[in-house]
């Protein structure tokens, strides 16, 4: 696996880091692809701090590649984990991920409601494409990095990558009008 | 890489808009403070509470050990006179660590602990003629537990008897030949006390 090409520095050669700089490298973009893989925005700091205890608890294993991508198959496997608890639970259901998310300081009444939109075209999404969607078009990772971080070979990384484009254009093309 | 096709970001289309949309949306500085207290606390806590259970393990197995060398010493000698008791005043001390006490012992109290807390039952428990008192000495495990439990027992006899009179009752079955005994008695007797109208 490469350098990442997302938002964060050059990591080649692969030296291992401590956790601190990868907490601090990472945690923003952690709560990004928690919340665009499914995770309600309520439950985002608690599933967050899961994901950083088990890179707390595993760093010292990791031995090369891209620190974003492994921190983001963490994060697929938490968000995934979150998912099927969340079916368990039809209280936690019933809070729909399109209302949850306010306009910060940052950001604008319009930027919100775009973003509303999307989750609610993501949630409509099967989990395989979503968490391969979010990861390459949200998160900048590359296609190689999005298959190893799902889990899938990079063929039907693709394959999902098309699916949820066409599906997700369409939704909010139709969302829209 | 070259391979990855164009991305949706850099496009102008509905979805590509939404997608810019999202790039400012990452948690907020107080967010992660949150987050990273959480992450220090758990990271922390399973570390501490191994450090606790090793200490807590380490004054048991001592005390045990301690203990039973002297009782073996004391039938090896054929001594009469010489204190078996001293096995049967060590579990109480120890059991401090498995009890929730509202001010635990420390470990490095605990000897001293041992000689102002049970001093009587000793003296008075044990038939200073019995022949062999390494063969009729309980499992040192079982003697730990049944400790543990009186001293919970002790600890909720004001605040709840009833409880403290069900856990005396319970070392007594499960312990029924124990030396222990006038201790269960003694707590059993005040448990009562505060039981009664």
């Amino acid at each position: 696996m490469g350098a990442p090409s997302g938002h964060d520095g050059e990591r080649d050669p692969f030296r291992k880091p401590e956790f601190e700089r990868v907490f601090s490298e990472e945690a923003a973009y952690v709560g990004r692809t928690l919340r665009y893989l499914g995770v309600h925005e309520a439950h985002v700091e608690d599933v967050a701090q899961e994901v950083f205890l088990v890179v707390h608890r595993r760093l010292s294993e990791l031995t090369g590649g891209s620190i974003r991508a492994w921190v983001r198959q963490i994060c697929v496997h938490s968000a995934s984990n979150y998912r099927r608890s969340k079916k368990r639970r039809p209280e936690d259901a019933a809070a729909e991920p399109d209302s949850a998310i306010p306009a910060s300081q940052h950001d604008d009444a319009e930027n919100a409601q775009v973003r509303r939109r999307l989750l609610a075209a993501l949630s409509a999404l099967p989990d395989d494409q979503r968490d391969v969607f979010v990861l390459f078009e949200i998160e900048g990772l590359t296609m190689s990095e999005t298959a190893e971080a799902t889990g899938c070979p990079l063929q039907t990384a693709y394959a999902r990558l098309y699916s949820a484009r066409s599906k997700l254009q369409e939704a909010l093309k139709g969302a829209s009008q | 890489m070259s391979e990855d096709p164009p991305r949706l970001l850099d496009g102008d289309s509905e979805l590509g808009r939404a997608l810019r949309a999202t790039q400012g949306d990452v948690l907020s500085p107080d967010a992660i403070t949150r987050v990273k207290a959480g992450v220090s606390a758990k990271a922390a806590a399973p570390a501490a509470a191994t450090s606790a259970s090793m200490l807590s393990k380490l004054v048991v197995l001592a005390v045990v050990v301690g203990a039973g060398t002297a009782v073996y010493l004391a039938a090896s000698k054929d001594e009469p006179t010489r204190p078996v008791s001293v096995a049967t005043t060590a579990p109480i001390l120890v059991a401090p660590s498995a009890a929730p006490e509202p001010t635990p012992i420390p470990a490095a109290d605990q000897p001293a602990a041992s000689a102002t807390q049970v001093p009587a039952v000793v003296a008075t428990d044990v038939p200073r003629s019995r022949p062999k008192p390494v063969a009729s000495q309980p499992p040192a495990d079982a003697v730990t537990r049944e400790g543990a439990i009186l001293l919970e027992a002790r600890r909720l006899v004001e605040t709840d008897p009833a409880r403290a009179l069900m856990l005396v009752k319970q070392c007594e079955r499960d312990f029924p030949n124990s030396q222990l005994s006038p201790e269960r008695e003694r707590i059993a007797t005040q448990a009562k006390q505060h039981l009664a109208p």
